[in-house]
């Protein structure tokens, strides 16, 4: 969970569009497709250098009416996720 | 003895300078060969150095954009595009690879005009053409032997897809599969896109929206992609994925197949 206290950016490098509520990203060096759900879709949206994951997981349980610890696990998976396969940067 | 030659499909039109005619060209060409009167010419200039040396078949270097102009260094030879003036500075070594260079160039400029190459085999009918896509051992080639004698097999491997006014068309390219050059340099109005795969039954489900595009990443031909061309790539996609019907196909070679298609599409 160490990464829900802190910020990320997206990649400006990896062109997404939402269709259908649904978020489809491609990153140029790779070509890889990264299809998310709605709840994903969300995140990403709210990846935007200001936020924290824990501030985000507050939204999304607001937002979808999950619970809390369960949203906060699988987001710290999900931020690892797009670090590992360079679609967020780690802000300093 | 080098020459001059031009070769146009899907409304592009190379004049390409510096060919060995003995060597470079073939049968791949045939009925693509010729001057048309398109007005989208590319001219290719190729010059030779004997000391430059062929690579690895995936080698590839960053693509470097400056606006309207590309460097790319690729197995076969060292690119530099001016997508402006369409002129293209080709550096190679003794022999140029024609298929991969025109392969290279066309999904290019189809990716910068609101279009795209995808691998996909396409039949003209009286209803407009089917194109049929999907991965190696998919069935296309399959699918392209099983035509009728009133269809035209455009391609069994690469069709060439573009807008043109506010129409999707798909075109013949000279990138062929197992069924070798068929010759019939042509294209019209896409009727039906068609995803496949080789099944026991009929079978189709048409895609949604974000289906339709996802699928056209994987299968589209893409090189020297940045973030820019990323997005017009896909402004392209989700336009063609509002305009055209887009169907998973499960079939076998059966000989209702044409028949289960116009009930889905025609």
């Amino acid at each position: 969970m160490e990464l829900l206290d802190k910020k990320f950016l997206r990649n400006k490098n990896v062109a997404w569009r939402i269709i259908d509520g649904e978020a489809l990203l491609v990153h140029p060096s790779t070509n890889i497709i990264s299809p998310l759900d709605e709840i994903c879709t969300r995140i990403w949206e709210l990846i935007d250098g200001k936020l924290t994951g824990r501030d985000i997981a507050g939204i999304v349980e607001k937002e979808f009416t999950e619970n809390l610890s369960v949203i906060e696990t699988d987001l710290n998976a999900f931020l690892d996720e797009l670090l590992q396969n360079n679609l967020i940067i780690l802000c300093d | 003895m080098l020459s001059t030659i031009g070769i146009n499909f899907a409304g592009i039109q190379y004049k390409i300078e510096g060919i060995d005619l003995k060597e470079e060209t073939g049968q791949f060409l045939d009925g693509f060969m010729g001057f048309s009167d398109s007005d989208v010419v590319y001219t290719v200039k190729i010059n030779r150095n004997a000391s430059w040396q062929i690579k690895d078949s995936e080698f590839q270097t960053l693509p470097e954009w400056n606006k309207d102009t590309l460097k790319i260094g690729l197995s076969f030879c060292d690119v530099e595009i001016d997508f402006v003036r369409r002129n293209v500075f080709v550096l190679t070594g003794k022999y140029i690879g024609l298929f991969g260079l025109l392969r290279f160039l066309s999904a290019m400029h189809l990716v910068r005009n609101n279009g795209f190459l995808l691998h996909a085999s396409s039949l003209t009918t009286v209803k407009g053409v089917y194109v049929f896509s999907g991965v190696s051992e998919s069935g296309k080639t399959t699918i392209a032997r099983m035509a009728e004698e009133n269809m035209r097999v455009l391609t069994d491997e690469t069709t060439a897809i573009f807008k043109n006014q506010s129409v999707f068309e798909a075109h013949a390219t000279p990138f062929a599969g197992e069924l070798g050059n068929l010759g019939f340099n042509s294209g019209s109005k896409l009727k039906a896109l068609f995803f496949i795969r080789k099944d026991n039954s009929f079978w189709h489900r048409r895609l949604e929206k974000q289906e339709v595009v996802k699928e056209l990443f994987r299968n589209a031909i893409f090189t020297a992609l940045d973030q820019k061309i990323i997005e017009t790539v896909f402004n392209t996609f989700i336009s063609f994925a509002e305009n055209v019907s887009c169907y998973e196909l499960g079939f076998n070679r059966s000989k209702d197949l044409w028949r289960y298609i116009d009930g889905i599409a025609g």
